[in-house]
């Protein structure tokens, strides 16, 4: 293999029957995609016939490491997961941290492509070289952390990773998650119920080789700048990580509240990451080659906390929380909390650790929940449709009472586990108008009232309302941090966070091309890397000079690549829109009046298909592809 | 605190007079509504500027 950072295979297992073999693609494809979303996308393309069934046999599952994986820079202990998506018929592409991704590289391949069926439970190792399926009846329906440790007994070896699926994806809920290391989620789409609909339990890990680097010393740079400045230019997430900021997306009218109907809740603080640290909160977690530890581990025994008058639970000495399945973040916390009206960190915590025990997206989960609230509450769902379960704003226990329903698909739990969007075309009623996703995937913690630039990356994205592939407008209201990073190619001023103009539009398609960029690098998008450091460190692993345009151009071929299996499965430019709920304004707040109306959408939508080089109706031109080399590769 | 200005200015010229240090992006609220860096300061404005995450 001439490029460096990859090992020039992909393996590919057929779990109907235990066979596989190994892809060697050539050198272009690596280059030119660089691993993560534009492999996976890639690979959906060329192994999936049109119009495919999402939990049929001829789906499949790629895991995907990007070429930095192996290296060591910090930030690059990730790799990436994607098949079509049974919740929104979509591509589905998430990422998971943790250290799966790197143990995986490490047996030696870069890709791993899951096909067909198995006919009973079964779970893959991939160890020195050999690659098998095992048995895998009896831990079908068992807690993720059991099915981990079983594993790794029944091979021998501690340091196996595990990539699972728990009960909901066994159970096909189409919100189901891959969990890594039994806390790390490849979290949203319904992957889960991919793996689950293979009959794979779990894939067992072990590697020993090293990834060879062409040019360490191009490399070394950027690492010795993280190591010297990532205290100071990630304080945030060295001191407290994404909790500490629930509070600070409130007072701005960031965090959704009620299924995002209010514009404030005074009662952030009590699901805030200041006094998670001050009470359950009892270490942190981090990935692999990560000197941050930005992740929450959190452990609670049923005590109360009577020094704390923000601690308002009703499950003392109810309830515990497994400090192994690590704890929640600020998309969970505003999930379970905010967006159903809850104040009770431990309800919330406990919802976080189900959903990692059983193998559940946090996000989606939380917002279903939060929809059956709200049809609840205005007279939409009543007892005789959901069995009696009724549940109401705040209610801490009705949110875990709805998280085991939804993963064991039990009564109204059937109903939950197909997410709000089918739930709204079971109902009726203009129940349509409460729903708050984007291609069926349900919105995450960032309110696009108050980042209008988001709304139209959250109508785009080519998974649905996503925020990590996204356009986030706090990051370029200031002068420094993200817009330095843009000026490698972009001279762009500080934009207010409540316009989306022309300008706005420009700077979107740069910076939107970068994020997708990193998820194919597969590099953490804490990291303050800008787009001269990430060149310089792809062009060490690989050996190929890498510019800051063609990193974009990474990015712009990922998004490329995952418009040509959406419109190839169905999806128009209808298709990126904007809840219409978001499309209204706040009466009060400190978004009060902001709108993001039809026409400026459409234009703005409009302005960046033009950008993309896509025609009016959403589709990539000749010109383009051609331009980005993926009429060559597609061929 | 309070920030005396000699000649009404805007967000972004007062801020660049803080001894601000930060790892985030900023969002800014002028009188309790959101605002821009360019937005015109007036006497007896408050400002508070709030640093928020991309994700999470």
């Amino acid at each position: 293999m001439a490029v460096g950072g990859v090992w020039g295979k992909i393996l590919h297992v057929d779990v109907t029957d235990g066979s596989s073999w190994i892809e060697t693609p050539p050198d272009e494809i690596y280059l030119r995609l660089v691993g993560g979303r534009a492999m996976v996308a890639y690979l959906l393309l060329k192994n999936t016939p049109a119009g495919v069934d999402a939990l049929g046999p001829d789906n499949v599952l790629v895991f995907a490491t990007g070429a930095l994986q192996g290296s060591n820079l910090p930030s690059t202990g990730r790799h990436g997961v994607g098949a079509k998506s049974p919740l929104t018929g979509a591509i589905a592409s998430a990422e998971a941290g943790g250290w799966w991704g790197h143990e995986f590289k490490r047996t030696g391949y870069d890709a791993l492509v899951i096909h067909g069926r198995a006919p009973s439970p079964v779970y893959l190792v991939i160890q020195a070289g050999l690659v098998g399926l095992q048995d895998a009846t009896h831990l079908w329906g068992k807690d993720t952390a059991d099915v981990q440790a079983a594993i790794r007994a029944e091979l021998g070896d501690e340091k196996v990773r595990v990539a699972q699926v728990g009960v909901a994806g066994e159970n096909e809920v189409l919100f189901s998650a891959i969990l890594h290391d039994v806390n790390r989620a490849a979290g949203r789409s319904g992957l889960g119920a991919v793996m689950g609909s293979k009959n794979l339990k779990a894939v067992a890990v072990r590697g020993t080789m090293n990834v060879p680097q062409a040019d360490r010393q191009r490399l070394t740079p950027v690492a010795k700048w993280i190591g010297q400045n990532y205290r100071d230019s990630m304080e945030w997430a060295v001191s407290m990580g994404t909790p500490g900021s629930v509070y600070h997306h409130e007072k701005v009218s960031n965090l959704p509240v009620r299924n995002f109907q209010d514009p404030r809740f005074p009662e952030a603080k009590s699901i805030d990451g200041q006094l998670m640290a001050a009470t359950i909160r009892t270490g942190r977690d981090t990935c692999q080659a990560c000197p941050v530890y930005c992740k929450q581990v959190v452990e609670y025994q049923g005590q109360a906390f009577p020094e704390q008058p923000l601690l308002k639970t009703s499950l003392t000495g109810k309830t515990t929380i497994e400090e192994g399945y690590g704890g929640p973040e600020y998309e969970t916390l505003g999930a379970f909390g905010s967006a159903c009206g809850v104040t009770d960190l431990i309800a919330v915590a406990k919802a976080n650790e189900l959903c990692a025990r059983w193998g559940l997206d946090t996000i989606s989960t939380g917002m279903t929940i939060a929809y059956v609230m709200e049809l609840v509450d205005r007279g939409l769902l009543g007892a005789e449709q959901t069995g009696g379960f009724l549940p109401r704003w705040g209610d801490a226990e009705a949110v875990l009472r709805a998280v085991d329903m939804i993963a064991h698909c039990q009564g109204f739990g059937q109903m939950m586990a197909l997410g709000t969007k089918r739930i709204s075309q079971w109902v009726g009623q203009g129940s349509a108008d409460y729903l708050v996703e984007v291609k069926g995937l349900e919105l995450p913690m960032h309110e696009p009232r108050t980042k209008v630039g988001l709304g139209l990356g959250y109508a785009v994205a080519p998974v649905g309302a996503d925020h990590n592939m996204n356009f986030h407008d706090g990051e370029y209201s200031s002068p420094g941090g993200s817009l330095d990073r843009v000026a490698a190619v972009y001279g762009a001023e500080p934009m207010p966070v409540t316009v989306l103009d022309k300008k706005k539009v420009e700077l979107f398609y740069h910076e939107v091309n970068w994020k997708h960029f990193m998820d194919c690098a597969v590099v953490c998008m804490f990291y303050p890397y800008n787009y001269v450091q990430l060149a310089d460190a792809l062009s060490g692993a690989t050996g190929y000079d890498y510019t800051p345009e063609e990193i974009l151009r990474v990015g712009e071929r990922a998004q490329h690549l995952c418009r040509l299996f959406n419109l190839r499965e169905g999806l128009t430019a209808a298709d990126d829109r904007i809840p219409k709920r978001i499309m209204r304004p706040f009466a009060e707040g400190p978004a009060a009046g902001v709108e993001i109306s039809e026409q400026n959408f459409l234009a703005a939508r409009q302005q960046w298909y033009a950008l993309m080089g896509w025609s009016p109706e959403g589709v990539p031109g000749e010109e383009r592809l051609s331009h980005l080399g993926l009429s060559e590769l597609l061929a | 605190m309070v920030l005396t200005l000699v000649s009404p200015g805007t967000i972004g010229e007062a801020v660049e007079r803080l001894p601000l240090s930060r790892s985030t992006g900023l969002m800014i609220l002028l009188n309790g509504r959101l605002a821009g860096w360019d937005t015109q300061l007036h006497d007896g404005d408050e400002l508070e500027l709030v640093p928020v995450l991309g994700g999470g």
